[in-house]
């Protein structure tokens, strides 16, 4: 299969949707002439335009209304957030508005928009820009938020979300724009609401998101020099989350690693470090282990940045808590 | 300072405690450490003394009278001292570290506390662990853990159930726990009730059914035209009512110091459901002709099974009928079905060689019928003659026919 990049998988992927409808526009800061800070929208304004690609002032609020009232017009629009850390000064268009409409008009109204963005430290972009703040939206009803890691699950993921009628809040990381992975040419879709086995393996889980999949695959690969095979599992979306395939998984292991960037304190790990605790239960055989970054804001000094995001060794340490 | 006396909890499992005596009463003066009243437990009776001398200014149960634990018993206050009683009551509820000085009452019963083991040590076990160990009946104590924290892991209780030869080790394997609840626990207070409450006596008569069986197949035909299907049960039920009412006593209730006596029979059928044993009642049974009854006991017992049964339909019966012959019994002694006087149980239907009335030898269907009354209501004599008259109507069914 051919190999491309997350970031040409994406725009594939919204390619692919805006010739397929026409309804589909994109809007957000200098994604049209430039092609977005992550280059992601490079190269669409040739084929669609300025009326489908949309740059807008600097003032996230004004995009995210702007997007919330072309979708209840009838568009699916696509804005762009350039970085997760701005998303505050979206916040009560996300919280208030995108999330609530199709509740409070008793679902006459649809806000069948996404809402793109990308977070995630590695690149010594400091405290402002690069923080995981995935758990904010999962904790709010009325959003879908997704969490790719692949070039595939990415393209596949940006499909679905784009034909989604629910708000997707969509999530892409900074240094997974340049991994290469293979991708289907054949058109496809990867559903909302299904995780993936990255990796399978018999004697531990491990939960992981986004980047923290690539890492923990690795860590995966130097256990097994332990004698520990790990299963890596990638929920690829956070909301809803496909408890199922997690819950399988715990019942042939007993053990539960959960790996994120965000922060650990409140992160969407102890979200499914509950659920497995309610639902799962009597399949445990050890404590729940969470790795994840420390309690602090992202620090610019690399040497800081990487101590406080977990590594390969940071995984397989917390692997081996469970294994005594 | 005026001080609340409550019930104190004199055990793990003691919920309650009845009142039995008040040795002192309102407004006598009592020194610290007299016995003021004596409380009873399911267990033992207790002497409740007073924590400090004053004046019993307040006595807030009667004898006889059931409380929870921490319920006010008494006040004991200081002469000419006012207090809030409210105030006092909430503090004494708020607090129940300080119960009244209480000794178990001596030589009027033994104390049974809990069995602890001697040595607990506190166990770390992964909720899989335990759950394993509780399948296979492994204890935990005999385990070593070598999971995270010294725990006890799925392979430590595997090796263990391994070096024991896949034996469980657990003197008692539960294999599952059932809250007493709902129609279990309902049925469990009415057997204990009537178990601990009806004085009874059981008496078994052999009733030869070959008759009544005829009976059935000569009008099987007639009565399937009109779409019901009478069983041997249904025969039951109507030679019951039919002899209930030649003897009323057996169709009564005590009712505290008077024996209620009914003029109709509300008949119960016992039916075995999925929830557990339940007992529809046939309502005016005495009235009804063999096709109504078996009409009606056949929605009675389908409404059961499906669950849809209303309380109306399980109350106010006067008797009951249950029949686990069916199951192959050959006789049994059902527990009275409070707050009736009388249950019939029924054996098993099967034929015997029987000396019939010419001295003869013939094969006969026969089963037991196993009458068990409370002989605080009736006595044996009118007993075994209303069981009597039972036989002699299913031997004689004609009689059932003509009232069909």
């Amino acid at each position: 299969m051919r190999q491309i990049t997350y970031r040409e998988a994406l725009r594939e992927g919204l390619k692919e949707e805006m010739r397929r409808d026409s309804n589909v526009f994109l809007l957000g800061e200098d994604i049209a002439e430039f092609g977005g800070s992550y280059k992601v929208t490079q190269g669409l304004l040739e084929e669609f335009g300025h009326a489908r690609i949309r740059n807008t002032p600097i003032s996230e609020a004004a995009i995210i209304g702007a997007a919330l009232g072309a979708s209840l017009a009838g568009m699916r629009p696509v804005a762009e957030l350039m970085y997760i850390d701005f998303s505050g000064v979206a916040m009560d268009q996300i919280v208030n508005q995108v999330a609530k409409v199709r509740y409070i008009f008793g679902g006459k109204a649809k806000a069948s928009l996404v809402i793109r963005t990308q977070g995630g430290a590695g690149r010594s972009s400091a405290a402002q820009h690069a923080q995981s703040l995935e758990s904010w939206f999962t904790h709010v009803p009325g959003l879908k938020v997704v969490m790719p890691s692949t070039p595939k699950d990415a393209k596949g993921l940006i499909k679905s979300s784009i034909r989604d009628d629910d708000p997707v809040f969509f999530i892409e990381h900074k240094l997974l724009y340049n991994e290469i992975g293979p991708v289907p040419e054949e058109e496809y879709l990867i559903p909302i609401g299904k995780a993936d086995i990255k990796r399978p393996g018999k004697d531990v889980t491990i939960v992981a998101t986004s980047r923290m999949v690539l890492r923990s695959l690795r860590a995966a690969e130097l256990l097994t020099e332990e004698g520990i095979e790990a299963e890596v599992i990638d929920p690829r979306t956070l909301v809803p989350l496909d408890e199922e395939t997690i819950f399988n998984s715990v019942k042939k292991t007993g053990k539960l690693v959960i790996v994120h960037e965000a922060c650990k304190r409140s992160g969407y790990g102890a979200e499914i470090a509950a659920l497995v605790c309610e639902k799962a239960f009597y399949d445990l055989d050890a404590p729940i282990k969470r790795v994840a970054a420390f309690n602090t804001p992202v620090p610019f000094a690399p040497k800081l940045e990487n101590y406080v995001i977990p590594d390969e060794k940071a995984i397989i340490n917390g692997v081996k808590e469970l294994f005594r | 300072m005026a001080k609340v006396i409550t019930v104190p909890r004199l055990g793990l499992t003691m919920e309650t405690a009845t009142v039995t005596t008040w040795m002192k009463q309102e407004g006598d003066i009592v020194n610290k450490g007299e016995v003021i009243c004596i409380i009873e437990t399911d267990k033992a009776s207790f002497d409740v003394e007073a924590p400090q001398s004053g004046v019993l200014v307040k006595v807030m149960a009667e004898e006889g009278s059931v409380l929870p634990v921490g319920e006010v018993l008494a006040v004991i206050a200081q002469t000419g001292e006012s207090f809030d009683l409210e105030k006092l009551i909430q503090q004494a509820k708020a607090d129940m570290e300080t119960p009244a000085a209480v000794k178990p009452a001596e030589a009027r019963a033994v104390v049974r506390g809990p069995i602890l083991p001697k040595e607990k040590r506190e166990l770390k076990v992964s909720p899989l662990a335990r759950r394993i160990a509780e399948e296979k009946g492994i204890m935990l104590e005999d385990i070593i853990g070598t999971g995270p924290g010294g725990s006890i892991t799925k392979e430590d209780v595997l090796r263990v159930w391994e070096q024991k030869g896949s034996i469980p080790t657990q003197p008692l394997i539960v294999s599952k726990k059932i809250p007493l609840k709902g129609i279990r626990k309902l049925i469990a207070d009415r057997m204990s009730l009537s178990w601990h409450t009806a004085p009874r006596v059981t008496q078994v008569m052999e009733v030869d059914m070959s008759e009544a069986i005829r009976f059935r197949e000569e009008c099987w035909s007639d009565w399937e035209a009109k779409g019901v299907r009478v069983s041997i049960n249904d025969i039951l039920i109507k030679a019951v009512s039919l002899a209930l009412m030649e003897n009323l006593e057996m169709n009564s209730s005590l009712k505290e110091n008077e024996i209620e006596v009914y003029g109709n029979v509300n008949m119960g059928i016992a039916v075995s459901a999925e929830r557990g044993l339940i007992v529809p009642v046939l309502r005016n049974a005495h009235q009804k002709t063999l096709l109504e009854i078996a009409r009606e006991s056949a929605i009675l017992v389908q409404k059961v099974r499906e669950g849809k049964i209303g309380p109306d339909e399980l109350s106010f019966g006067t008797f009951t009928i249950t029949n686990i012959g069916t199951f192959g019994i050959d006789l049994f002694t059902p527990i009275i079905n409070p707050p009736e006087s009388a249950i019939l149980g029924v054996g098993k239907l099967e034929k015997k060689v029987k000396v019939v009335d010419d001295d003869k030898i013939a094969i006969r269907s026969v089963m037991n019928l196993c009458l068990v009354f409370d002989h605080r209501v009736v006595d044996g004599a009118p007993a075994a003659r209303f069981l009597g008259r039972v036989k002699e109507i299913l031997e004689r069914p004609v009689q059932l026919k003509e009232l069909n």
